[in-house]
């Protein structure tokens, strides 16, 4: 800014330097950018197939519909063959919304309903929703990330603790090629995995090695979707840059006080790591929730699918309907964004400061 | 599980304390045989899912394995897939082996000459070296067999099942050795406190394993040679392409002399020669297309298709991530907020934003991309296909705004991939300035003040303290950029369109269709083993580039 004497008035001029706005004229410019696709992900998502084919950029109403449901129901459980009576949330989407939107109206398999109260919603989210079987692909995806998370963490931090705090014969070699691993493309690696994957379940279906009682253990089942994320290299090597930096007294006053290892790196090492390890956990989830080629590969049918695979799946089915895509979209992006919102000093800073040292 | 175990270990430990755990190397074992234990679940994990499916993939990319593993082809995928030009590819991996081994044996020199170490102990390491690599490959084979269908192994090649029990028992006998060949070289160079064999035991292992490998593939391509219908064809064409690589190296070497004169004259003569030589090399390689006619066209074309996305997103991506970064590191209001923004592309699922960019760029008049164009070209022209459009972009904007534009291959990516390349700069911006803005931030401030005492401009402190400041940053995200280009599968997989012919199949959407669709294992392997090589070739070219060009600071 330019400079003031003390007896003259600041202009407009002196106040708003002109280099600056430009500054902030492309910042926000490139934000528009970067927010218009989720704009138009959004508003779309409440458009009826009339809207979005014209390219209406937004959308009259939203498109009401009282689609969510409250109801007793007696229904033939498909799994068991059996009558059942339960009070239950459902999707019921009425004719008049689902007219010409490329809706199918849910069909009515109950035996007997009594409805208790129907909350409004957004009949394309409810028809995306039902269509897509997006609550059980997200149900999925929960409990893979649960099982990956549970074995990274006990993995991942003791073997970079190794790397970190320990002195071993070939050290530098093991961390070498580990690091090594990080430049091969997925694929190299996928395509081989996948093989591997039906061989161990096979021998392991055959042979019975008391390990698992199913028919097949990995193929199409949670072993293949998790344990190959359990101890990731960026993992491991993000945690060892954060552990190298704890001081070596704290090591050895607890070797005082009679601490092994083990004990060192639960109750000294770890809690001083919290946010490292809160940035591998988000990471792990990210990927998890975008993991796309390797649920293709290894899941066939609806027990193990995880979200991308079944978005997937949803955005070419419904391929006329961009106001059905999008509102799976939403569903889709909505948990991660929400969390990003909660976390994304974390994401951010995790990112610059540990992705760069070394 | 295994801190259960590792904590039995810990207590089997200390019950043994009279034993050989006793005393400074006891503790020193211990210490030892604990680090391993924490290591070995995760190690096994990334062996098993990381390290052995790329020793599989060569194995399986030697056998016919359409679901079920066939006969063995030897390198027959290889040259399926890319022609003659498979032999010069042999060639010049034969060559990295090989150098790699002569490198890792004039460093081992150079630290015994350094050290003032006779030159018999670093040779003596090759006995327990080969010892260990020889028991090594024993059991990598057993493991390989291990997941393999026996039957067809025997109907082929019987040899590579392994021997896991001659495997340990070599691996034990060279760990013996190397602790003995270790205690005699103690008493003889009585001065020097460290154990001197692990220091050579490395290079030596390296430089055994390099040797055998590029033997064994050299016999081996040779064998692919004689055996073919075109023998003295197929050698006057890799020898033509071999000449065509060798000139563009000889290329590259008289640039970096000419960038070293100090007279103007030489560095002209020094850069004309190398342009001479480029012409040369570009000469010899336009017959490759030709050459490799009967190789796989789809394969060549998915690499082309990569190198185009590689080129169209990593630059421009840097580019304005570089300048966003830089007008967010000056004092602004709202920065935090800003990186946000920015980041939210780049954290949303990609499945997600890549089905938005299917809507945004769809091929309805009303579509927001065909309105723009319509825009700009006062509705002049009409709805372009975008994802659905096989032709280059060139051609098909050029007819939007009225110029002809011949539509070939040459004439650049098509359409349907720039619609790729842009959703790729959308996500990574973001990224990439988060990065960069943290490699400002560890810019000294104390450079700015004394270059502005100095009378520096903007541009010049732009241009003289905070670009070359930033080159490591700029070098390890442009690496990291071109290895993700190559990878990336998630928005690919969404973004192709049957409509678009494959022109926005990269190298891995292509393996991935060979392998998931045509289940054709063994050749989709041999193509995955192929990209990768180049991956690993181009780091090392990247690596070495950046030794001279990047400034450490």
């Amino acid at each position: 800014m330019a400079k003031l004497t003390a007896n003259q008035t600041p202009t407009l001029w002196h106040r708003v330097n002109p280099v600056r706005i430009l500054v902030y004229l492309i910042l926000i410019g490139y934000s528009i950018i970067a927010l218009l696709p989720l704009y138009v992900m959004i508003s779309s998502s409440f458009m009826t197939l009339g809207e979005v084919n014209s390219g209406a950029f937004w959308p009259k109403s939203l498109n009401l519909d009282n689609c969510i449901l409250f109801s007793t129901d007696t229904y033939l459980d498909p799994d068991t063959g059996e009558t059942v009576t339960k009070t239950r949330l459902t999707i019921d989407i009425s004719e008049a919304a689902a007219e010409g939107q490329g809706i199918i109206p849910t069909s009515n398999r109950t035996i007997s309903r009594e409805e208790h109260f129907r909350i409004p919603f957004p009949v394309n989210y409810c028809a995306a929703w039902n269509n897509a079987n997006l609550g059980r692909y997200i149900w999925n995806t929960v409990r893979i990330v649960a099982i990956t998370l549970t074995g990274l963490m006990i993995f991942s931090p003791l073997a970079a603790y190794a790397f970190a705090r320990m002195e071993f014969p070939g050290r530098n070699l093991l961390f070498g090629i580990m690091l090594a691993t990080l430049m091969v493309p997925e694929m190299v690696q996928n395509l081989p995995n996948f093989l591997i994957i039906t061989e161990l379940g096979e021998l392991m279906g055959t042979k019975g090695w008391g390990l698992c009682n199913l028919e097949n253990c990995w193929y199409n089942n949670w072993p293949a979707l998790t344990i190959p994320f359990m101890a990731t290299p960026f993992a491991i090597f993000l945690m060892r840059q954060q552990f190298a930096t704890i001081p070596n007294e704290l090591w050895d006053a607890a070797r005082m006080d009679g601490a092994g290892h083990l004990r060192f790196l639960i109750q000294v090492v770890l809690p001083l790591s919290k946010p490292v390890l809160l940035v591998v956990i988000l990471f792990a989830f990210i990927g998890a929730w975008n993991a796309l080629a390797w649920p293709i590969l290894v899941t066939t049918g609806d027990t193990w699918r995880p979200i991308s695979y079944g978005l997937q799946e949803f955005l070419d089915q419904e391929g006329n309907f961009a106001h059905l895509r999008m509102a799976g979209a939403v569903i889709t992006a909505l948990p991660v964004l929400i969390l990003y919102a909660f976390t994304q000093r974390y994401f951010v800073e995790g990112l610059s400061t540990s992705g760069l040292k070394g | 599980m295994a801190t259960q175990t590792a904590r039995g270990q810990e207590t089997a430990v200390t019950r043994h304390s009279t034993g050989i755990f006793t005393g400074r190397r006891g503790r020193l074992l211990r210490e030892h045989l604990t680090a391993y234990l924490f290591l070995t679940p995760a190690a096994l994990i990334i062996f098993t899912f990381g390290i052995f499916p790329i020793f599989y993939a060569a194995y399986v990319s030697m056998y016919k394995w359409r679901i079920r593993q066939g006969e063995f082809r030897g390198l027959a995928n290889f040259i399926r897939a890319m022609g003659d030009v498979a032999y010069v590819f042999f060639a010049i991996i034969v060559l990295i082996l090989l150098i790699v081994a002569i490198n890792a044996a004039i460093k081992a020199y150079r630290t015994a000459r350094e050290q003032a170490i006779p030159l018999r102990f670093p040779l003596l390491a090759f006995i327990p070296g080969a010892l260990i690599s020889y028991g090594l490959a024993e059991i990598l084979l057993r493991f390989i067999t291990f997941f393999s269908q026996e039957q067809a192994i025997q109907q082929g090649y019987a040899k590579i099942l392994g021997n896991v029990p001659l495997g340990i028992t070599l691996l034990i006998l060279g760990f013996i050795v190397s602790h003995y060949v270790n205690n005699i070289q103690h008493k003889a160079a009585a001065k020097s406190p460290y154990s001197i064999l692990p220091s050579f035991l490395g290079p030596a292992t390296i430089i055994i394993v390099c040797t055998a490998t590029a033997f064994l593939l050299a016999r081996f391509t040779y064998q692919e040679l004689q055996a073919s219908e075109r023998y003295g064809l197929a050698l006057i064409r890799a020898a033509l392409m071999a000449a065509g690589l060798i000139i563009f190296a000889l290329a590259y070497i008289l640039w970096r002399w000419a960038m070293h004169q100090h007279s103007t004259l030489k560095t002209i003569l020094g850069i004309l020669a190398a342009a001479a030589f480029i012409g040369g090399g570009v000469f010899f390689t336009t017959f490759w297309p030709i050459i490799s006619k009967d190789a796989d066209v789809d394969f060549y074309r998915s690499l082309q298709v990569t190198v185009f996305f590689s080129l169209g997103t990593v630059p421009i991506q840097l580019t304005i991530a570089l300048i966003l970064a830089y007008l967010l590191f000056q004092d602004i209001k709202g920065k935090a907020l800003f990186r946000v923004i920015f980041f939210i592309p780049y954290i949303a699922p990609s499945v997600a934003t890549a089905g938005i960019f299917e809507v945004i760029f769809s091929l309805r008049e009303g579509s927001i991309a065909n309105r723009i164009i319509a825009f700009l070209t006062n509705g002049a022209t009409k709805s372009l296909l975008w994802l659905k459009e096989p032709n280059p972009a060139l051609s098909v904007l050029g007819q939007a705004f009225g110029i002809d534009i011949a539509a070939n291959w040459n004439a650049g990516p098509s359409l349907a991939l720039v619609v790729i390349i842009l959703y790729g700069i959308w996500v990574f911006v973001g990224y990439n300035t988060v990065i960069f803005l943290a490699g400002l931030g560890n810019i000294p401030h104390e450079l700015y003040e004394a270059a502005k005492i100095d009378g520096a401009g903007r541009w010049a402190l732009f241009r003289h303290i905070t670009l070359p400041l930033l080159s490591p940053i700029t070098f390890l995200l442009s690496v990291l950029a071109v290895i993700g280009t190559f990878k990336a599968f998630n928005h690919i997989w969404i973004l192709r369109d049957t409509a678009a012919l494959g022109t926005t199949d990269t190298a891995s959407v292509y393996f991935f269709e060979t392998f998931f669709r045509g289940a054709r294992f063994g050749y989709a392997t041999s193509m995955a083993i192929i990209l990768f090589t180049i991956i690993l070739a181009m780091t090392i070219i990247q690596n070495r580039i950046a030794e001279r060009r990047v400034f450490y600071g």
